[in-house]
């Protein structure tokens, strides 16, 4: 798969006109779309300085967002809405990712959320396991789209905090933690080895006897 | 999770049999069926648990056809996985061939403990039939076509043996 490619797609009807064209003309490629994930920024900004006030308030922030540009477009909107500042009369000061340095042990992580229904407001928390906060932050707005219909634009991060195995809440996370634990795998599916293999209907011997 | 076995229902032919089982948890009671080849698959011990040793078995794995290691549980369909060599990291269990094999590493060992349980674990494997099939393969696809000649030719002369013997 290649990185950032667009999809490229150009008939043939326009053969006449470039006869001597590599083939590359006539080839349909489809390249497809890279998984965006959430990564952590730390964005530092505040009021452009004017004569009144030389050295105003410098804000930071940090939050999550699939790239650096949303990052600072949430820090505005976030901004504007705690402290009368906002993107034309401010001016950001640093925008770094901010990455994890231990991604080989997993942890729980507690959310504390803020979404908007079709109803309203609420407030949630929720709990992942995962070895990187960026991984939990994937899977709560994955988990939050499909159980509750909650897209990303309708989410707020207020917390993410690692959570302490004896402080873990909810009940499908703490059946991890102690060492008995013992599941089996059922229904173990029969997996294709890649993609250009992978077929609809799999030929399957009939399972019956006749006497 | 609790697992309680309740009650088992036996159809008229194996194919038929279906195994009951009733899940325990502070959230209630449900009961799950399971086939006849699920519920062996039980019986055989393979369950996913820490210091289970199994086998990477999707191509398009970059750990493909590595033995590993489960030394922690994410959640019901992701384990974290190790062995000598490779970086610590999480692996969905329909990527995973479970193995009988069971090491007594538990939660994240370290790397030299790790490393000392999976030489035995991979000796234990290797010499398994399952294991042996795996090296038989391998050691096919290494052949020259000269050496499947080869093999040709003595496949040829066993038969030639064992049809004489026989008749």
């Amino acid at each position: 798969m290649k990185r950032g490619g667009n999809k490229k797609f150009r008939r043939a009807s326009k053969s006449t006109a470039k006869e001597d064209d590599d083939e590359d003309e006539y080839r349909v490629v489809f390249h497809r779309k890279r998984k965006e994930t959430y990564h952590q920024y730390q964005i530092v900004g505040r009021r452009v300085p004017t004569e009144q006030e030389p050295t105003p308030q410098v804000y930071r922030m940090k939050l999550w967002a699939l790239d650096a540009t949303r990052a600072r477009s949430k820090f505005w909107y976030f901004l504007s809405r705690l402290r009368k500042v906002k993107k034309a009369n401010g001016q950001i000061i640093a925008c770094n990712e901010i990455f994890e340095k231990d991604d080989t042990t997993v942890k729980n992580y507690g959310v504390w959320i803020r979404y908007q229904s079709r109803v309203g407001f609420h407030n949630a928390y929720k709990e992942y396991r995962e070895t990187t906060m960026n991984a939990a932050v994937d899977a709560l707005y994955t988990e939050m789209a499909s159980r509750h219909r909650v897209r990303s634009h309708a989410l707020q991060i207020i917390k993410i905090a690692e959570v302490a195995n004896e402080d873990v809440r909810r009940e499908n996370t703490r059946q991890f933690l102690a060492d008995d634990v013992s599941f089996p795998v059922v229904r173990k599916t029969l997996r294709h080895d890649s993609k250009s293999q992978k077929t609809t209907f799999k030929y399957q011997r009939p399972n019956f006897a006749i006497l | 999770m609790v697992f309680c076995f309740l009650s088992v229902s036996r159809g008229e032919s194996l194919s038929m049999s279906l195994v009951v089982v009733v899940v325990k948890s502070s959230g209630g009671e449900r009961s799950m069926t399971f086939s006849a080849r699920s519920w062996q698959r039980i019986l055989t011990k393979t369950n996913i648990e820490l210091g289970r040793v199994a086998l990477v078995n999707l191509k398009a794995d970059k750990l493909y056809g590595k033995l590993v290691v489960v030394v922690d549980l994410v959640d019901q369909n992701r384990v974290l996985v190790d062995a000598p060599g490779i970086k610590r990291c999480i692996i969905n269990l329909k990527r995973l061939a479970i193995t009988p094999i069971k090491l007594d590493t538990g939660r994240c060992p370290d790397a030299a403990a790790l490393a000392a349980a999976h030489k035995g674990a991979a000796a234990e494997f290797a010499a398994s039939k399952w294991g042996q099939k795996i090296a038989r393969q391998s050691a096919r696809k290494t052949l020259t076509d000269f050496d499947r000649f080869k093999v040709a030719i003595a496949r040829s002369k066993r038969s030639a043996i064992v049809k004489k013997a026989m008749a």
